[in-house]
């Protein structure tokens, strides 16, 4: 219970930490606008289904994952910065439940993000966004969140442990829309640069969430990509269990937790 | 004070850093040389030492944030570096400086995070909270933002943080660092009250009149070797024999003041230079022959006072570390 109410607590004072960064508010608020926009450039003649899933939710997930990925990993180098990242880790509460109440809080201001590219979408430029599936889409969106939240949890360790590990996240976060395919389908890309594609969640969340959205819903696909994100789910589930018992050794083997 | 609740022994911790850009070398840095002491309950224990000299990495292995390579480290009965989830509920740390909290919290929101972090129940967390605003003074400013506080604000702040858990044993690094002669006063009869009240406290600083004024016990620390340890009256005692000499002089020159380091009374001296003005602080146990050789070799210069005192804690801490102290 008490940790429940650490993990909600986090949770409400990173969404308090996070909106309060200008760069923060241009994520959520701005650039969804832009990439929406541009991706109707790209789209604008095309059909309403590929409209809904390479503008509406391509760009939509774009905000989605800068929102939770990125600035839930770089969160943790802010702690450094703000000199709270010790205070933290050597609370009663585990380290884990801290990065997960912020992982949570950055999740909720990304999904707030992709309500308002669709919204934006709709009101501006009059596309028809109609969910033939709506529970399904929930579900679908549900688990996606959580994929994405289990891969963003993996990434913060590489944070709390290198202060490096910023310029790696500087230099994924635009490939990863084009690798992942998140505004064109994944086959336009060469075969070897698909397989890395397809051990990224991110791949797959998208391809669910298009899956789910389609006007002649195809079963076999979206098993298909449920269960490939259940999989990598639980893979990187592992590796982040692992990760973080490593992580919680070494940065007090190394003690650099405080260092920026 | 009875039992012992901090037991270091034989306590050694190095750094490595890397140098280069492609072929990296490996540089080790000690920190800690095989140091131990001990520290009783109730106790108010200073590690006093210059910049560098291992005072935060020992705050840190008693704190659980860092593991020593060697040696053990036992805190009310149990080992930080494998029992760390059984003790972080009962020990709390407060660090120097202005970091260490969220400026774009208010206060209230601030001290409400960390009390959630140390599982504070929801029952008494109000009136905790409640209490130690009114403990560090800032009970007036509790909803207002910490990036409009001032230094000594942020610091009271993180004194009533360190405090939440109600701990066993507070460990503060360095906490009266850049505070005002006022909030540095504030922070010391602070510290005195939560000792009163039955708080183990551990504390680092390098000011001596602080530690002096605090302190039960005081072990001096350099270059990460523990070299001497003992009551600050004891520490005192050791060096009584010595007289103290501080003077200020208008004018003198560079070799006027070489004259007088060269004295062979001299056990040691510290000078100080601020615009024309020399201040001169020497340890001696002449003093009837180094004051007149001061006005003898101080001619054209005037002298504008000179003082003979007892020694104070910082004197023992120049004759025992051997560097200067300002």
């Amino acid at each position: 219970m008490k940790i429940a109410k650490s993990l909600h607590h986090t949770m409400l004072v990173h969404m308090k930490l996070s909106i309060a960064r200008p760069m923060f508010k241009y994520i959520i608020w701005i650039m969804p606008l832009f990439f929406s926009t541009i991706a109707i450039f790209v789209y604008g003649t095309d059909s309403e289904q590929t409209l809904l899933h390479y503008v509406v939710l391509g760009s939509g997930f774009m905000a989605l994952w800068s929102s939770i990925v990125f600035s839930s990993a770089s969160d943790v180098n802010r702690e450094r910065y703000y000199g709270t990242l010790e205070i933290l880790f050597i609370s009663p509460v585990p380290f884990a439940i801290t990065l997960i109440g912020k992982i949570l809080a950055n999740t909720v201001w990304g999904l707030i993000s992709l309500i308002l590219t669709f919204i934006y979408l709709k009101i501006v430029f009059q596309i028809e966004i109609v969910l033939y599936h709506p529970w399904l889409f929930g579900l679908a969106l549900l688990l996606v969140l959580l994929t994405l939240s289990v891969f963003a949890f993996f990434l913060a360790l590489g944070f709390t442990l290198s202060r490096q590990a910023e310029a790696l996240m500087n230099f994924i976060e635009y490939p990863i829309y084009l690798v992942c395919g998140f505004m064109f389908p994944i086959t336009y890309l060469p075969e070897w640069v698909q397989g890395v594609s397809y051990i990224l969640p991110p791949t797959w969340a998208i391809q669910l969430l298009r899956d789910v959205t389609a006007q002649n819903l195809s079963f076999q696909s979206v098993v298909l990509s449920c269960t490939a994100i259940l999989l990598l789910t639980i893979v990187y589930v592992i590796i982040g269990i692992y990760c973080y018992r490593l992580m919680d050794k070494k940065a007090r083997i190394s003690g650099k937790l405080g260092v920026y | 004070m009875n039992h012992t609740v901090i037991k270091v022994s034989n306590v050694s911790r190095s750094y490595i850093t890397e140098l280069g850009l492609f072929k990296k070398e490996k540089k080790r840095v000690d920190a800690l040389n095989d140091v131990s002491f001990s520290v009783k309950k109730g106790e108010i224990f200073g590690l006093l030492g210059p910049n560098g000299a291992g005072k935060t990495t020992m705050i840190k292995i008693l704190s659980t944030m860092l593991i020593p390579h060697s040696g053990s480290v036992s805190i009310l009965g149990l080992d930080p570096a494998k029992e760390f989830n059984l003790l972080r509920p009962k020990i709390n740390f407060i660090l120097g400086g202005e970091r260490n909290l969220y400026w774009r919290l208010t206060a209230y929101d601030n001290l409400s995070y960390f009390a959630d972090l140390y599982k504070i129940p929801s029952t008494c967390k109000k009136k905790r909270i409640k209490d130690l605003l009114t403990l560090v003074g800032l009970e007036e400013v509790a909803q207002q933002k910490v990036e409009t506080f001032s230094k000594g604000m942020k610091q009271r702040l993180q004194i009533a943080r360190g405090l939440l858990n109600n701990p066993e044993i507070l460990f503060l690094d360095e906490p009266s660092i850049g505070l005002d002669p006022v909030s540095a006063r504030q922070l010391r009869n602070l510290l005195r009250k939560l000792n009163n009240q039955g708080t183990t406290i551990l504390l680092t600083t390098h000011y001596m009149y602080e530690a002096d004024e605090l302190c039960d016990r005081i072990a001096f620390i350099n270059k990460g070797n523990l070299i001497e340890i003992d009551t600050p009256s004891n520490l005192k005692k050791k060096i009584d024999d010595l007289s103290i000499i501080q003077c200020s002089v208008i004018g003198a020159s560079e070799p006027q003041i070489e004259t007088i380091k060269k004295l062979q009374s001299i056990q040691h001296i510290q000078v100080n230079q601020q615009d024309f003005t020399y201040s001169l602080r020497i340890q001696t146990n002449e003093p009837q022959l180094v004051v007149p050789f001061i006005y003898d070799s101080m001619k054209n210069s005037i002298i504008t006072d000179l003082t003979i005192s007892n020694p104070t804690l910082e004197d023992v801490y120049v004759k025992t570390v051997g560097v200067n102290v300002s």
